[in-house]
């Protein structure tokens, strides 16, 4: 009887979302089968698991880096949704943004926060090179993965037939380096440059290949929407307090946060101002991204891609506004946001309370900025249940690459 | 205290008849399970600007039926003249922009070529969220000047 009378009531309970609210929210939960990330033409290593396991690896050897100490991991740690936890960067020295996820990062068409790198695997080499990140050059990145890597790397990329000549240069040489590296670079034959170039190319890809792999895992949220649509209203009630349940109306409805926390990623993966406070230095974001990309030499369209001209469309039709895009950073997922403090491109904003009250009030700054977001006018009360809510997102990810 | 065989076949009745509600609540009963994937769009479109005395009538739409506004996209833009005839040879420039939040679109659409007589393909559209954005369409060349409208919604 008691059984019985569960059943019912667990029908019977009342829906908190009209039909409407339930197609928004439906629309943001993980589905059963997550959709795969997004086609890398360029990569054509980028679905290969030999390539993935060798990512994994890569991805957590601090010998990719000039003092032997920092690796991709240093930074994108596991237990903090593959970030870090600070405001902005540290790796050889401090940098000037925040430590964007890079979890599913692979189902937008752009990289960093200001978009720069046009594939996941043309990003991943620029940290390597980097003089606040890993302080290394492309030379020295090479040598060590031909050194440590080197029957995985030719299993997956082909025999390295040059390697003993490579590995014999001397000293850090790379385009990106200081001076003395530059200088041994531009000291290299053209064609040692361009095989440095192209292992380089293929380290990013293996990179690639094993980030696309890093996955979401079902939050509460998720669980709560998959009971709530099974019409188990009871058991969803159980999963999200009344705060949470009251965030959620509030980030579908009145905030409309869904026009750009869209999708089961809670993001569109495209470019906005916020009129955010600058964190010191000018930081100009995705109007200095279309520079940078379409002069980069591992660019869907360079040398070392693997795409036909014609899969380059988001390159090709790329937007070159300045003045639209001046201090436009790229939206981030929500997922496992609770978990990623400090918030914003420069790590701005210390809690979720201030990131809401940002939206609140979304300030109006001076011409040439603008702010792509009307104000919100959350009350504290709504506040505090969209901060409630934005802590239902939190799963641990699936990393399947990498041994525990 | 013993029950008597009547009382206990009211009871098991129902019983029985509770857990038949309870079964068809469970599996008849549940609303339909909603779509988990992205909600497919409708996109509508309307020309927001009359047409000028002696212009041109000027027609968009995404080449695609199926085409999800929010990937990259292409457009065709016919361009008729008032005896319904396709015209050749004009130029033109498509923009768009979202007047809600003052934004245009992350990309540059651009003329890709005339697609046969008076079909002009469009190509790098893509709209980065949902809501109301507006076409413009500027056409010149073959004919006055001209610039039309859309409202587009998705």
């Amino acid at each position: 009887m008691l059984i019985c009378s569960t059943l019912v009531v667990n029908r019977l309970w009342p829906c908190p979302f009209s039909t409407d609210e339930l197609h928004l929210i439906s629309a943001l939960a993980l589905p059963a089968t997550p959709a795969p990330p997004r086609a890398d033409p360029s990569n054509r290593y980028a679905e290969d698991l030999a390539a993935a396991a060798l990512g994994s690896r890569l991805f957590r050897d601090p010998r990719l880096s000039a003092n032997g100490q920092i690796a991709c991991s240093t930074c994108h740690v596991p237990r903090y949704a593959f970030t870090d936890g600070r405001a902005v960067a540290k790796g050889m020295e401090v940098g000037r943004r925040n430590t964007p996820s890079v979890v599913a990062a692979s189902h937008g068409a752009w990289f960093f926060w200001d978009g720069r790198r046009d594939s996941q695997w043309a990003q991943a080499l620029v940290p390597l090179e980097g003089a606040a990140e890993h302080g290394s050059t492309r030379t020295e990145v090479v040598q060590i993965v031909l050194t440590h890597y080197r029957s995985e790397f030719e299993a997956v990329f082909g025999p390295v037939p040059n390697a003993a000549a490579l590995l014999g240069i001397r000293g850090p040489a790379g385009p990106l380096g200081g001076p003395p590296a530059r200088l041994a670079w531009s000291a290299l034959s053209a064609p040692d440059r361009a095989a440095i170039d192209a292992l380089f190319a293929d380290v990013g890809k293996a990179l690639a290949a094993y980030q696309r792999r890093l996955t979401f895992t079902p939050a509460r949220f998720d669980r709560y929407v998959d009971q709530l649509t099974r019409g188990n209203r009871l058991l969803a009630a159980r999963l999200l307090s009344d705060d949470e349940v009251a965030g959620l109306r509030l980030f579908v409805g009145k905030g409309r946060c869904t026009l750009c926390h869209s999708g089961p990623l809670l993001t569109n993966h495209d470019f906005f101002a916020l009129g955010l406070p600058p964190a010191g230095v000018e930081d100009g974001g995705r109007a200095d991204g279309f520079q940078s990309v379409r002069e980069d030499s591992f660019n869907c369209l360079g040398p070392h891609s693997d795409a036909r001209p014609a899969d380059c469309g988001e390159l090709t039709f790329m937007s070159s506004d300045r003045l639209a895009f001046w201090r436009a950073f790229k939206t981030p997922s929500l997922r496992n946001v609770a978990i990623t403090a400090p918030y914003m491109h420069a790590g701005q904003l210390q809690t979720l309370e201030q990131v809401v009250r940002h939206y609140s009030v979304a300030p109006r700054p001076a011409f040439p900025e603008h702010s792509d977001v009307p104000p919100r006018a959350f009350s504290a009360g709504e506040g505090k249940a969209l901060v409630a809510f934005l802590g239902t997102l939190t799963a641990p990810i699936d990393d399947p690459m990498t041994p525990r | 205290m013993v029950f008597r065989p009547s009382l206990r076949w009211a009871l098991l009745v129902t019983s029985l008849a509770v857990a038949g509600l309870a079964t068809y609540l469970l599996f008849a009963g549940a609303p339909p399970r909603l779509p988990r994937a992205r909600i497919p769009s409708a996109i509508s479109i309307a020309r927001t600007t009359a047409r000028p005395e002696g212009g041109h009538l000027v027609a968009g739409r995404p080449r695609l039926a199926s085409t999800d506004p929010a990937s990259l996209h292409d457009w065709l833009v016919e361009v008729t003249d008032q005896a319904g005839a396709p015209v050749s040879g004009c130029r033109l420039t498509f923009a768009a922009s979202m007047p809600e939040h003052g934004h245009g679109v992350p990309t540059e659409p651009r003329v890709l070529g005339e697609e046969g007589k008076g079909r002009y393909l469009v190509g790098g559209v893509r709209f980065s969220m949902p809501g109301t954005w507006v076409v413009t369409v500027k056409l010149w060349g073959c004919g006055a000047p001209q610039r039309v409208d859309f409202d587009v919604r998705f």
